[in-house]
């Protein structure tokens, strides 16, 4: 019932986004969205409205929700406060017209049995009941099993442009791909026959149903990777990263002064990244008692390190202050003891030749802090 | 027909892969905050509270199913423990072991400690660092992985197999596992680990580690462990004294192998364990089932529980694993029991694969206070055999199938099973109560013997969850086994020795300093200790102020407590063979007359480790043994720290020591357990005390003493009182020395940075970055025909459009050109070289 829902609500959508709600969606966004979502749709403070990651959904249902309801824990204010209905729809009807490449992922696995030596066909999965079907948000293909099972991808898939498009599919295992029911992609990596199908059909802007079937010898990770070409344009990559748990978590200046650990390129693993509630940011280095860098207008993107399961140092945005490195101590030893925060100033405290001494980190001004030794 | 068939089989293969839960006990969900949580360790304090940490750095709290957020701003904390004594929560992140406070109550941390920061950490991928755990001492423990990538690697002429390639020792003590006891102190225990991120302490002060199946891993399985022993993997050796990194690249499995203490328990693959997480003792008194006492530990990819055991054969540690529960919503990586006997475990799955799915969960199992499921309870090794006990009485006694195999040591990725074979059992017998099966099979030291009882069923018809218990038999049983040690009083809590034990390893013998760089005068504050100073006239003091060794032991006039002391011995040189061992040269510095520095001639006199020159006697083996030979003056450095008690006679504060013999290191700020014949009891200040003792001549000269001095205020600057550095320790610069002054370059990953930035000036030129590949070809080039064909360039664009003249392979020429064309597109504000200025397209997070 709720995927009739979609494509009804879909196609309703299409009607009205041909309507002048589209412009005046368009001229809202300008006014208010674009401060974070950026002027083509393609983010900033906030996230991309044009790729594939909605972590909240991607039906018309669930973008119009949130632009209802807003995201307290992201920054977004419930618009339903702020604009009338008919604007909202509008705004809502604007973002699904944006909407390009795969949307409405469905992954499901299957066991292997009843597919050996047969080939994949709609009919043959639907005769054979999932292990595991899961909605992802992310609407890329990805994999948190290891490579148990076969996989069937539906989706919807979004069209804008019209043109000759094609699918690249790695060569692995056997795939089939079916685009409103026909198939047109079929590879099979231990076919003595030639058994692959790889044709470029015409595509006119518009949505379609998309299947694909895939099948791999097991073995750590899935290896399933593909790509739809449009012929001298787009590339939509079918596979990406979850999202899950990786809501971007960039560490912002508050009222209080944090001290953050993270991995940062470029700085020694165990500096103190003193972040000073007018976002200015210290990089302490601990070991030797120096400041190494600082920044004003700074927060921390620690997400790129979340992502990769920590394979990746996070990131300081910012705007560098020059000239501030020194050290801050001429000692024999020197011996890390603790950090302290103090409301908006952080304290550092080491044995510097057997005394205990205190480095003070304090904002000044708007874009830069005073640094004090006891 | 066919239909329903296949619908059948699907379903069955479904029902195998969903949880199993034993009778009587259920899996509960805890909701975990919103956002992005994801859990890593967990504690609980004895009022109930639970305390999470997560990947994200921060820690929560949980009491009456409200969450608040306690700390933030960790890197990648895995692990935290509750000290019930100080009242804070102690947690290993990457860089450091920290200690986090609430000083003003307020339920927010605001005071973060760093208690040792002495590791090595070099930023590479799989650095991580996991605990703490803590003994009955309130000392904690913490163990450290080696890194995915590096330089120092120990492939030793292997290929690398399936799952993985060698670790690499970047940093130091890396691999190692140690034991931190106060803020500064770090003493490293035991080495030879690869990604021991399973860490835990039995209630009887026994630490054990699980690690994974990896290169110089066999299987996944779990360590006893013992102070100054070598688990395997040979990388982490260079940070012992006995091995240099050339050392250790020139040696072999054959070599390691004669070094290497075996695991207690193997986690058989795929069956029990592929990521074991920590070990946790059932000590609930009976609240969660019949399984008191018994080791559970989660496996992060089963998502499992499993129960494991271990006994004492011929003196050492081995034991066996069942499995309890399957079907947790993630992977679990830590578990605690809370004080109503619930067992909980964190829970992760991303970014390793977790059967469970999940990301990340939070889960219990309880128990429903009366059900007792049918299961294998335990198991032990007889002299000829096994038996194996059940929690309820069996019905038919069903033979069991046993099989037997073993592992090969190398630096391969994981071991397949060699020579396993099927045993036939003989003298089945069932006990009187019906719950133990005993019976006899060819048993062979150094296999793991499978023991499955298929299709057993209870007196009442239940069958067995899981029908296997996997024994870890390493020795077999000996006539008799060997005698526990005199205790006097005190245990080596979490060192894995008991007192004087024949089995720990001597120290390594380096060479000692110079003697002119040792003999020091006494300074302005120091008390000479000369003839007026000591009580017994039978220690004679010549001329030139040499004491020799008396009758009775000779105390100092004075009392003293906190104290620098400063003292020369030797030896006189012997040839009779009846004056060796401890009779060679034997006296001893007794530190407030009651605590043991022992003084014996350890020079080519080989004698037990807790009895060697330097040793706090029967507790610590000096680190080395830098001794002269007899004939010479040799000095011991000692910096010590009178032990503290309370108005009722309770200890506070251990006495603590930091000592050079010639010069080098041998104790780092230790903890002495108590006195030498028994346990600590109240004093103040006491004489210094020399011993007397059977054996041959011992003399003494320039002793000298600075009393109350600040021990603490001292420390630092003590440890690098001589030449010698100290090899605790500076971080490894990283490979790249950025200049202060360049950032660093994004558009490549930092791997590839690395890699091909040879200067190291955060420019990547031409040549730097084609050159990289261009040595490439040749490994690529299997068929050494001088070009590379599909099979050895695979690229799902053929040849990445290389192969210009489209003769269906590449020349060396197209191969280096594909990569010319490739720096043209990565230089991206076309200046002939890669730097921090040519920046990626605003492109989605990878």
């Amino acid at each position: 019932m709720k995927p009739l829902c979609t494509i009804l609500s879909l196609l309703v959508c299409a009607n009205w986004a041909a309507s002048a709600d589209l412009e005046r969606g368009q001229t809202l966004y300008n006014q208010i969205c674009f401060n974070c979502h950026g002027l083509h749709f393609d983010g900033g403070i906030g996230p991309s409205l044009k790729d594939n990651y909605w972590r909240h959904g991607d039906s018309p249902e669930a973008i119009l929700e949130v632009i209802n309801k807003g995201i307290p824990a992201a920054g977004m204010i419930a618009f339903e406060t702020v604009f009338p209905e008919s604007d909202r729809l509008a705004l809502r009807d604007l973002i699904v017209a944006q909407h390009e490449g795969l949307r409405g992922v469905v992954r499901a696995v299957y066991p292997r049995a009843p597919f050996k030596g047969k080939r994949l066909t709609r009919a043959l999965f639907d005769s054979v009941k999932p292990l595991s079907k899961t909605r992802l948000p992310e609407n890329v293909y990805y994999f948190d099993r290891n490579g148990d099972g076969i996989l069937r991808g539906t989706s919807k898939l979004h069209i804008k442009e019209a043109g000759e498009y094609q699918f690249t599919i790695r060569p692995i295992g056997r795939t089939s791909i079916f685009l409103d029911g026909k198939e047109v992609h079929y590879s099979d990596e231990k076919s003595k026959k030639n058994t692959h199908v790889n044709r470029k059909f015409e595509l006119k802007p518009g949505i379609y149903d998309l299947e694909i079937l895939h099948e791999e010898k097991t073995t750590h990770s899935y290896r399933f990777h593909g790509v739809l070409q449009r012929v001298g344009g787009k590339r939509f990559v079918l596979n990406g990263r979850s999202l899950q748990g990786n809501v971007p978590k960039i560490i912002k200046a508050t009222h209080e002064a944090k001290v953050v650990r993270k991995w940062i390129d470029g700085l020694p693993p165990r500096t103190l990244l003193c972040l000073l509630p007018n976002q200015t940011l210290v990089a302490y280095n601990p070991v030797d008692g120096s400041v190494l860098k600082a920044w004003h207008s700074a927060a921390i993107n620690q997400t790129p390190s979340l992502v990769d399961r920590s394979a990746k140092p996070s990131e300081i945005k910012g705007v560098p202050i020059p000239d501030v490195g020194s050290k801050l101590f001429e000692a024999e030893t020197l011996r890390f003891l603790r950090y302290e925060i103090h409301l908006d100033t952080v304290h550092l405290v080491s044995l510097v030749d057997g005394e205990e001494k205190t480095v003070t980190i304090a904002p000044e001004g708007t874009q830069s802090f005073k640094l004090s030794v006891q | 027909m066919k239909k329903l068939l296949s619908v059948l089989i699907a379903f069955c293969f479904v029902s195998t892969t969903t949880a199993r839960v034993p009778a009587g006990y259920r899996l509960v969900d805890v909701p975990l905050p919103r956002g992005a949580v994801t859990v890593l360790g967990l504690c609980h304090k004895p009022d109930g509270t639970l305390a999470i940490v997560t990947w994200e750095g921060e820690v929560w709290e949980y009491q009456a199913k409200t969450w608040t957020r306690f700390a933030e701003n960790l890197m990648e904390p895995n692990g935290i423990h509750y000290d019930v004594k100080e009242n804070a929560y102690y947690v290993a992140q990457k860089p450091e072991l920290t200690r986090l406070v609430d000083t003003n109550s307020d339920g927010i941390c605001d005071r973060y400690e760093c208690v040792t920061d002495a590791f090595g950490v070099s930023g590479r991928y799989h650095e991580y660092h996991f605990g703490p755990v803590a003994d009955s001492l309130g000392r904690k423990y913490a163990s450290l992985n080696l890194a995915a990538r590096g330089d120092f690697t120990v492939p030793d002429g292997k290929p690398k197999g399936k799952g993985g390639g060698n670790m690499s020792y970047n940093a130091p003590w890396r691999g190692w596992v140690y034991r931190s006891d106060r803020p500064g102190h770090f003493q490293p225990l035991a080495s030879g680990f690869r990604s021991p991120c399973g860490i835990g302490m039995s209630p009887q002060d026994e630490l054990f580690i699980t690690d994974n199946q990896g290169d110089w891993v066999a299987d996944c399985c779990m360590y006893y462990i013992r102070e100054g022993n070598f688990y395997g993997h040979p990388a982490s050796l260079p940070g012992r004294p006995d091995f240099t990194k050339e050392k250790v690249s020139s040696l072999s499995a054959a070599d390691f192998a004669k070094i290497r203490t075996l695991p207690a328990i193997w986690f058989p693959r795929e069956v029990i364990a592929n990521t074991p997480g920590s070990p946790v003792w059932d000590t609930t008194g009976g609240k969660f089932g019949p399984f008191q006492n018994q080791i559970f530990i989660g496996d992060q990819r089963q998502s499992n529980y499993f129960r494991n055991g271990v006994e004492k054969v011929d003196g050492d540690y081995q034991g066996w694993c069942v499995d309890f529960l399957r079907g947790t919503a993630s992977g679990p990586v830590k578990m605690s029991f809370d004080p109503q006997g619930r067992l909980w475990s964190a829970q992760v799955g991303r970014g390793w694969f977790s059967v469970g799915g999940k990301r990340t969960a939070l889960q219990y199992a309880e128990w429903d206070g009366k059900t007792i499921p049918f299961a294998i309870h335990s198991a032990t090794l007889t002299k000829t055999g096994f038996e194996v006990t059940f929690t309820r009485p069996i019905g038919e006694k069903i033979t069991p199938v046993v099989a037997s195999w073993h592992y090969h040591y190398y630096s391969t990725y994981g071991s397949p099973r060699v020579d396993e074979k099927t045993l036939s059992i003989s003298n089945h017998a069932l006990s009187k109560d019906r719950k133990t099966v005993s019976f006899d099979v060819p048993l062979t030291a150094g296999k793991i013997y499978a023991l499955q009882f298929p299709e057993q069923e209870s007196d009442g018809g239940a069958k067995l969850d899981f029908d296997t218990l996997f024994y870890t038999a390493n020795k077999l049983r000996p006539a008799r086994e060997p005698r526990a040690s005199r205790n006097v009083g005190w245990d080596l809590a979490g060192s894995g020795w008991s007192r004087n034990d024949k089995r720990r390893p001597i120290p390594v013998v380096v060479k000692p300093l110079p003697a002119k760089e040792c003999i020091m005068p006494a300074p302005g504050k120091a008390t000479v200790l000369d003839a007026d100073q000591w009580t017994n006239p039978n220690w004679k003091i010549n001329q030139q102020g040499v004491m020799s060794r008396g009758k009775g032991k000779n105390s100092t006039k004075t009392a003293y407590g906190n104290a620098r002391i400063h003292l020369e011995f030797r030896f006189e040189p012997s040839d009779d063979p009846n004056w060796r061992g401890q009779l060679y040269g034997n006296s001893g510095v007794f530190l407030m007359s009651g605590y043991e520095l022992q003084i014996v001639n350890s020079y080519e006199n080989p004698t037990f480790a807790d009895g060697t020159c330097g040793s706090i006697y029967g507790q610590h083996p000096p680190r080395v043994n830098a001794s002269r030979k007899p004939g010479e003056w040799q000095s011991y450095d000692i910096l010590m720290k009178a032990p503290q008690f309370a108005k009722d006679g309770s200890l506070v504060e251990p006495l603590r020591a930091t000592i050079f013999h010639n010069g080098v290191l041998i104790h780092d700020d230790v903890w002495v357990y108590g006195e030498v014949g028994g346990p600590y009891k109240r004093h103040g200040k006491r004489p210094l005390m020399l011993q007397d003792h059977k054996g041959t001549e011992v003399s003494f000269r320039n002793l000298w003493i600075v009393p109350d001095i600040d021990y603490d205020k001292s420390l630092d600057s003590f440890r690098r009182h001589f030449a010698a550095p100290l090899t605790a320790l500076a971080d490894v610069k990283p490979k790249v020395n950025v200049p202060s002054d360049r950032d660093p370059i994004t558009i490549l990953s930092p791997n590839m940075v690395r890699d091909m930035d040879k200067d190291g000036d955060m420019i990547i030129t031409v040549n730097e970055f084609v050159g990289y590949r261009a040595a490439q070809f040749d490994p690529k080039d299997k068929d050494k025909n001088q070009f590379l064909d599909v099979s050895e360039f695979p690229h799902p664009n053929a040849f990445r459009g290389g192969d210009k003249n489209k003769d269906g392979k590449l020349s060396r020429e197209e191969h280096l050109n594909i990569f010319r064309g490739q720096f043209q597109n990565v230089d991206v504000n076309k200046d002939g070289k890669i730097t921090a200025a040519d920046k990626q397209k605003n492109r989605k997070t990878k």
